[in-house]
């Protein structure tokens, strides 16, 4: 089997992350941040250090600053319904994925003005045309990193120095990139990153967060939820501190030990090293599926320039029949369609019939690309013979 | 740090920052323990950093000088 669906979830882990799932399960399982005993004390010290390796490969400011959650969309969700007041004004691109363009939209119903900069149809975000958008009301810029359809990256620290010139704020969806490609909070002058783990970092599905900058107040933030933090719990309000305030309820302890380990493991294995690797496999196969008579490859077609997604077509036959044959005849899994990113295939132009997405990852090799062209070619030819 | 003798509790915002505290702590090599917090001193049902007494001034001054929010400091 060749799993190319990566950009969706990341398959395999490394073995580590499940071993480590495992073993706290088995030998700490109890309530990270309740009760003083000595199985709760090593849960909260689990947590505290899945805090201090997602600080070390961001260059967060503060392990403290980082709220844990469910996945991305749960970040974005709680930055832009927190932060975003009736008549403040945010600008966003239009290779967004629907988690942040729904919240967005949401938020327009609620008197919160949205701008939407155009990127080009192989998904450029020019940096100046977010400056040329800027209104007095602007209190947020919130992009993606790359993109989730065709892998193409924004030029971030860029559009960091104009937020910073004009007062404000960046939110950066770092969904694709985040473990594949640098991402320093602090160089690119992020202040609000939102982060999931079961891509790119290779954790478990169910781990994700925001880690909120110096740059922003806590009390800026309006919590998504209220509830058990496991501190001051004498009172009835929500603590109004980092992370607690965003933290009610028990957080997946043992998703994020499985995070810890996948992050640990990027780290020995080196993000320069990954992302070799990765531009290596991503070149070959625009390459060679630029070379099959009748596929379109969308995109830059530079693999410097992206991240280790490829997005293609096949003329005659649709992304749907394509992914279901390559997955019934050739044992190789990928996603086909619109990718939750409706937006991004109208910029591309490929709205609404998608393309086929192959999503690649640390783990595939380049005997594994060549197979995948061999079958695409294969597939092309038979539309060829009718 | 013995178990019987006198003790100061340090009180933190959550068990996070008593886990901050306690590598604080321990790079002056200050010896710390999480310990539930004791009733008398407040309702909260979390942790909070046992020191030995005679650390008490060393402690709070390094935790202060790291900005280490404290709810209090108490002699046992």
């Amino acid at each position: 089997m060749i799993y190319l669906d990566n950009a969706a979830t990341s398959w395999p882990k490394p073995p580590c992350v499940t071993r480590a799932i495992v073993e706290f399960l088995d030998q700490i399982g109890a309530n990270p941040g309740r009760a003083g005993h000595k199985l709760a004390i090593r849960a909260g010290q689990s947590v505290y250090r899945a805090r201090e390796v997602v600080a070390e490969i961001f260059n967060a400011p503060d392990p403290l600053r980082i709220v844990f959650g469910y996945n991305i969309t749960e970040a974005l969700n709680l930055c832009l319904h927190g932060i975003m007041l009736p008549g403040d004004h945010v600008i966003t691109g239009s290779m967004e994925h629907n988690s942040m363009i729904r919240p967005l939209r949401q938020l327009q119903k609620q008197g919160i003005e949205v701008s939407v900069v155009h990127c080009d149809n192989m998904g450029r975000l020019n940096p100046a045309d977010i400056e040329a958008h800027i209104r007095p009301n602007t209190k947020l810029v919130a992009i993606s990193h790359a993109s989730n359809v065709v892998g193409t990256l924004v030029p971030v620290q860029e559009i960091g120095g104009i937020c910073r010139e004009n007062g404000i704020l960046l939110l950066v969806d770092t969904a694709q990139s985040a473990g594949c490609y640098p991402v320093d909070m602090q160089k690119d002058m992020i202040d609000l990153l939102g982060f999931t783990g079961h891509k790119s970092l290779y954790g478990p599905t169910g781990t994700g967060g925001l880690i909120i900058g110096e740059r922003v107040e806590e009390k800026q933030i309006k919590p998504l939820k209220q509830g058990g933090t496991g501190s001051h719990s004498e009172h009835e309000e929500q603590p109004s501190f980092l992370p607690d305030a965003f933290e009610s309820g028990t957080l997946n302890a043992m998703g994020l030990a499985g995070l810890t380990a996948g992050v640990e493991w990027i780290l020995h294995e080196g993000l320069s090293n990954i992302r070799s690797h990765e531009i290596n496999l991503t070149g070959k196969l625009i390459d060679g599926l630029k070379q099959i008579p009748g596929c379109t490859v969308y995109g830059t077609l530079d693999a410097k320039e992206q991240t280790a997604i490829v997005s293609f077509n096949l003329q005659g036959m649709d992304s749907s029949e394509v992914g279901y044959r390559l997955d019934e005849e050739y044992d190789i899994l990928c996603r086909i369609g619109l990718h939750c990113s409706p937006l991004a295939h109208q910029t591309i132009g490929t709205f609404p019939k998608g393309t086929v997405r192959l999503g690649l990852s640390y783990f595939n090799t380049e005997e594994e690309i060549e197979r995948v062209i061999e079958a695409v070619t294969g597939l092309s030819k038979e539309i060829d013979n009718g | 740090m013995g178990e019987n003798k006198n003790y100061t509790a340090l009180l933190v915002y959550s068990s996070s920052y008593a886990i901050r505290a306690e590598q604080i702590l321990s790079k002056a090599n200050i010896s710390s323990k999480m310990i539930p917090i004791p009733r008398h001193l407040s309702s909260d049902c979390g942790v909070c950093v046992r020191i030995g007494t005679e650390d008490k001034e060393k402690a709070l001054s390094l935790l202060h000088s790291y900005n280490l929010p404290l709810d209090g400091a108490y002699e046992i």
